[in-house]
């Protein structure tokens, strides 16, 4: 046997198998539609509901985020306990999220329990019962846990920053105080929950090993009755950013500090995003990101740095951000803006944009692979009402974008001065 | 059920091989028999910022991150108690490259001093961000060293100290590397894309050529039995009290294991579960609390953590989780109870089954437990568990001489 010569490098394959598997359009009784993504050995059902009820909707802080989160506490016919009981009895999960624009509400279940805790299921998103006795447990507790994650330095960094892009008053800049949950009542969650969750508005998305039986049952429990929706809240996007673009938060007994650094930034709907995406991999999107080089793999200020895009329905915003020693805090971020200079200066070296582009089609695979994976990428392009087209485009300018176009994306979208800068920690 | 085929390599390295042909990706897990416990005292934290220079450059490869992104791959590591796992998913078509990286980096690593003083930076970074810059983030190294008293164990991961990470040198990192990562003390596994023929070529070519070695032995002494409880009391600044309270309890492969795995769940997992709904919902002492066994392979430690609502005493906190205890130990909990949580094992299993990556370390997992079809019958050691093993079990175990405690309160 020839002795392996370890210096040749594997020879490397294109990355064309992306194995999107489209969500199909399936009608219900009441005009509305499911969409199915049949995919997977393992007999399991994972159900997904998405509402237009996030912070977007609320008339006051925390009621979007505690509305999603009490309609398991209790129904008209079930008390929290039961159902709780009656979900884990059959190993289902069942997941209540809210972001700044949705609210969801999905279980994931074992085929065979589909008919054991689907009445239930539907019973959570259409009687939820918003108890004051359980709502006085959750604002006890949560102004508790809200308390904690306020003593976390990365925490408040994060909340800072957006409230000074997007302004205090704006739904994706308020800072909520730890006051907010005593205005919350059951008949402004309840209330809440009748303008914002209708089940012939909701985007469904079902699916696992998915049968015609199981859209039947879909149809049964969530495919009937009409819209209850009355006019939501009508907002224009206006955002009213703060004047000061640097603050300093104190936290005495930091041993580290957070940094974050953001801006005002285009969301999917921007056709340019997806070269913008690869701009954001680049700066701080991967492992091997300039950020993690430099901060990280060079001079060892922190554990781990990144940047990161954050789209949001009529907005977004774009963050880099880490956790540095207090002694390195003025260097950390001299440095960030070093990289965010280069970006707008260099153009990107050949060599690094192809493996950035590389490791972002495998990414592209990993965001497909398996029933969950394909649910959770089709459902983050329902919410902006784009369809497959979004993927197939990003693979097509992914392989297409070149040096000069990151360059020009740069100097476009990277304005040091469109900046905002926030640092918690102790004071040097 | 995860099929499998599992061979071994002359040098010793076992091999497991899933073949998933639902996904154009394949994943790739190689786990080193090598973690906390098997340091050195007046050297802790070594096995975790080894993990950090395994990606530092290796005999004939620069660095170990780049080569993998050209071709789509990622990839990722951690260090516990007992293990260092290394991982990494690719699509399935450029495989190579992930055994090119990992066999050149199990043949030897470069040993460059400037990538030693910078991970050992970080790793003191990750140390204050994970341990320091955190409300209650150094429990568990309070904790640590009441709980055990001669066992590795007594230490966390990360180190007991940050000066141990700070004095690391490279003939330290040498002698380690030779003592610990050696085909005959790791088992690689691949779940995905691929076919058994492919990989036994793949491991022929690439891991086949690099010859086994002699092991350090690392003397791990037994924990000797807890004979009177043990309690810490600290003032910090946290804003609420918050209450540990550890137990020893039986080793991953004794058959005790699974009976405390299920009294964790019936005491803790999901919100039907006890203690949530007694003290979190019923009774309102506690913001958040948690039973969970650490599931170590030495004999390890069931543990109660909870965050104290206000004006709530640590008598009433401490005796509300004892009462619970009582429970248990008297049976005092309805057979749908136990199916429930036995219900949920099997949802589990299949909800894990889902993911190559879950498919691969599991498989290394539980081949370094013995064998990789525990992987798929250790559902029935679930199933077998009843009412009589929880009430003897938890009556031996939750006593006082065997309980450690800490106190940890808010200035």
């Amino acid at each position: 046997m020839n002795q392996l010569n370890r210096k040749i490098i594997p020879a490397i394959r294109k990355i064309e198998r992306f194995n999107i598997i489209e969500a199909q359009k399936l009608s219900l009784d009441n005009g509305n539609s499911v969409y199915t993504i049949n995919n997977g050995d393992q007999d399991i059902l994972k159900l997904d509901l998405i509402f237009p009820a996030g912070n977007w909707y609320q008339s006051a802080p925390l009621v979007a985020f505690s509305a999603n989160n009490q309609m398991s506490e209790g129904t008209r016919n079930h008390s929290a306990s039961e159902i709780a009981n009656r979900m884990d009895y059959y190993g289902a999960y069942t997941n209540f999220s809210v972001d700044k624009d949705n609210a969801s509400v999905g279980i994931l279940v074992l085929r065979k329990y589909v008919d054991q805790v689907m009445p239930l299921f539907h019973e959570i998103l259409t009687q939820p019962a918003f108890k004051e006795s359980e709502l006085e447990i959750f604002r006890n507790k949560h102004k508790q846990i809200f308390e904690i994650e306020q003593g976390k330095v990365k925490n408040i960094a994060r909340i800072k920053l957006a409230q000074m892009i997007f302004g205090n008053q704006h739904p994706y800049g308020y800072s909520v105080k730890k006051e907010d949950f005593d205005f919350l009542t059951s008949v402004r969650l309840s209330d809440f929950f009748n303008q914002n969750y209708s089940l012939p508005e909701a985007k469904i998305v079902l699916s696992g090993k998915v049968n015609p039986d199981d859209v039947e049952i879909i149809n049964k429990y969530f495919g009937q009755g009409k819209s209850t929706n009355s006019p939501g809240i009508i907002r224009e996007f206006n955002p009213q950013p703060e004047a000061n673009r640097i603050c300093f938060v104190e936290k005495a007994d930091a041993v580290q500090s957070a940094i974050r650094i953001g801006k005002i930034f285009s969301n999917k709907l921007d056709p340019d995003y997806t070269g913008l995406t690869v701009l954001n991999v680049i700066l701080g999107g991967y492992f091997g990101s300039r950020l993690m080089k430099n901060i990280r793999e060079e001079k060892g200020f922190t554990y781990g740095i990144s940047s990161l895009l954050v789209s949001f329905i009529r907005s977004g915003y774009m963050a880099i951000t880490t956790e540095v020693g207090t002694n390195v805090t003025f260097e950390a971020v001299a440095e960030i803006y070093k990289e965010l200079k280069k970006l707008r200066t260099e153009p990107v070296p050949q060599e690094e944009l192809e493996r950035v582009k590389n490791y972002m089609l495998g990414e592209t695979v990993r965001m497909f692979d398996g029933p969950f994976a394909q649910a959770d990428s089709f459902i983050s392009i329902l919410d902006y009402n784009l369809g497959y087209e979004y993927y197939y485009n990003f693979i097509d300018q992914l392989n297409r974008i070149t040096s000069d176009d990151i360059l020009q994306l740069a100097q476009k979208h990277l304005k040091e001065e469109d900046f905002y800068q926030v640092v918690v920690g102790a004071p040097m | 059920m995860v099929n499998f085929e599992k061979f071994v390599l002359p040098n010793g390295l076992v091999v497991i091989v899933n073949e998933d042909h639902s996904t154009p990706l394949a994943a790739m897990s190689l786990l080193y028999k090598v973690g906390s416990r098997n340091e050195n005292e007046s050297r802790t934290g070594f096995a975790h910022l080894f993990e950090h220079l395994m990606f530092g450059g290796s005999l004939h490869i620069e660095a170990f991150d780049e080569p993998l992104q050209n071709v789509g791959g990622d990839n990722n590591a951690f260090t516990s108690n007992d293990i260092t796992n290394y991982y990494l998913t690719v699509p399935a078509e450029n495989l190579e490259t992930g055994f090119w990286l990992e066999s050149d980096r199990l043949l030897g690593l470069k040993f460059s001093q400037k990538s030693l003083d910078v991970q050992k930076n970080v790793v003191c970074e990750e140390f204050r961000q994970r341990y320091l810059n955190q409300p209650y983030g150094d429990a568990w190294l309070l904790l640590r060293p009441e709980a055990y008293k001669v066992h590795p164990y007594k230490w966390p991961t990360i180190g007991k100290d940050i000066t141990h990470i700070q004095d690391a040198t490279l003939s330290d990192v040498k002698k380690f590397f030779y003592g610990f990562y050696a085909p005959n003390n790791a088992i690689l596994s691949v779940s995905g894309d691929v076919t058994v023929d492919q990989i036994y070529a793949l491991c022929n070519k690439y891991f086949a050529p690099i010859e086994s070695r002699a092991l350090i032995n690392s003397k791990i002494l037994p924990e000797p039995e807890q004979t009177s409880e043990r309690i810490v009391e600290v003032r910090k600044n946290v804003p609420y009290d918050a209450l540990y309270m550890v137990y020893h309890m039986p080793a991953r492969i004794h058959p005790g294991f699974y009976v405390f795995d299920i009294i964790s769940d019936l005491l803790s997992n999901g919100r039907s579960s006890r203690l949530y709904q007694h003290l979190v919902k019923e009774k309102q002492l506690f913001s958040d609390i948690n039973a969970y066994i650490t599931s170590d392979l030495d004999p390890g430690l069931f543990v109660f953590s909870g965050k104290l609502m206000k004006n709530v005493s640590m008598k009433q906190a401490e005796d509300a989780i004892l009462e619970e205890v009582e429970k248990i130990k008297n049976n005092e909990f309805a057979d749908e109870e136990l199916q429930k949580v036995k219900n949920k094992y099997e949802a589990n299993i299949q909800f894990a089954n889902v993911n190559i990556m879950n498919k691969a370390m599991n498989l290394c997992y539980y081949e370094m437990l013995g064998n990789a079809s525990l992987l798929n019958s250790e559902i029935d050691k679930y199933m077998a568990t009843g009412r009589k093993e929880i009430a003897e079990l938890a009556k031996k175990t939750f006593v006082p001489e065997n309980c450690t405690k800490l106190y940890y309160y808010a200035e």
